[in-house]
């Protein structure tokens, strides 16, 4: 397909990596609470609203679907015993702010996983690549998920702040403003490192193909 | 005039979803006129949809909805445990403090059985006895059986070497 055939098509693509839906942290400490109290209909409400942003945290970190499972539930298990902490220690008067904390714990959970660099080029391509491979593939098929294979092994190469921003951005959907606050950058900062690093992945994709033309 | 090195930054603001209507509007018009610069936004959006991982299987989003039960079990589990050890702890301290309130006047008693209950007035001719002090007695006397003086430096002053 040339350029000039769909020229709006970019632009609809630059829409569909739009993400950062805004959260009710007031709704999460509430909740938060409630629970540690003995409401467990609030755990579950706090599970419901945060765990598929947590899996996708942890997903790109994780050897498998189970592994990715098992992050998921310690860090949701890791941000409940700090809040039960906080809760203990100032009787009740303050609880720690849920969703910064969770995602923080799930990113620090899932560096953890992969601090090996060999289980970096294991995990979790290979998983991902299976649970989707049981679908008979058209040659064109094929081709993107060769070069799928290529992008996100080199999505593993990146400077592990570009990664990081890179990856909070596209797999959980978090904001500029979120990821600033999860790695503890400023929001422009998280901007810069997430241009630079879709930059660079062109380059490093680039590369072989020019070379090999 | 506008160059290509312009809409950069658009592209940029667009790909971190900074760009406003009118810059929108810009790089839109530019892109339809710029095969190059429309080539170089294409590629960078394409980058970031192939870098983006496939959405969860089935079997993944089911495996998902257990886990909220099984985290739970897990924290009540340890908050149950973490009872059951502060439980302990308190029983094991209230036990110790039973065992030496209680074995206290006892072990108080038995000392006071070893200690002497009146003051006994010592036996000094005994401590005399035992001590190297020179007599002072016997000292006249060697004198009188005509010790010298100088037997008398030889004895010296008498206070010494007392073993009191």
């Amino acid at each position: 397909m040339s350029d000039t055939e769909h020229p709006g098509e970019s632009h609809h693509r630059f829409r569909l990596l739009k993400g950062g839906k805004p959260v009710d942290e007031k709704r999460d400490d509430e909740l938060l609470r409630a629970f540690l109290v003995g409401d467990e209909e609030a755990l579950g409400e706090l599970f419901e609203r945060h765990q598929h942003t947590v899996y996708a945290i942890v997903r790109r970190y994780a050897r498998s679907a189970d592994d990715a499972r098992d992050l998921t539930q310690r860090a949701f298990l890791r941000v409940l015993e700090a809040g039960r902490r906080t809760v203990g220690r100032t009787r009740g008067r303050k609880v720690i702010p849920f969703r910064p904390w969770l995602l923080r714990i799930a990113v620090n959970l899932g560096k953890n996983q992969v601090r090996d660099a060999a289980r970096w080029r294991k995990a979790p391509l290979e998983a991902i690549d299976h649970a989707h491979s049981t679908e008979p593939h058209p040659a064109d098929a094929l081709e993107r998920a060769e070069r799928e294979r290529m992008v996100r092994a080199a999505v593993v190469r990146l400077p592990k702040r570009q990664r990081e921003v890179l990856t909070l951005r596209i797999d959980a959907e978090l904001s500029f403003l979120e990821i600033a606050s999860v790695l503890r950058i400023t929001e422009n900062n998280a901007k810069v490192h997430f241009h630079q690093a879709a930059k660079r992945l062109r380059a490093m994709v680039s590369e072989p193909e020019e070379s090999a033309s | 005039m506008t160059t290509c090195s312009d809409f950069e930054s658009l592209i940029r603001d667009r790909l971190t979803g900074d760009l406003d209507e009118a810059g929108a509007a810009r790089l839109d018009a530019h892109l339809a006129d710029c095969p190059a610069c429309r080539a170089e936004a294409d590629a960078l959006a394409d980058i970031l949809a192939l870098a983006k991982l496939p959405p969860p299987t089935q079997k993944e989003i089911q495996a998902l909805g257990g886990v909220a039960e099984s985290a739970l079990h897990t924290f009540r589990f340890g908050e149950r445990r973490r009872n059951l050890v502060r439980g302990l702890a308190v029983g094991i301290a209230v036990a110790a403090a039973v065992v030496v309130m209680a074995l206290t006047p006892a072990l108080m008693r038995g000392r006071s059985t070893t200690e002497p209950s009146l003051w006994q007035v010592p036996d000094l001719d005994a401590l005399w006895a035992a001590s190297s002090v020179v007599d002072p007695d016997a000292l006249t006397e060697n004198l009188e059986d005509g010790a010298t003086e100088t037997d008398l430096d030889v004895l010296g002053s008498g206070y010494m070497e007392t073993s009191l």
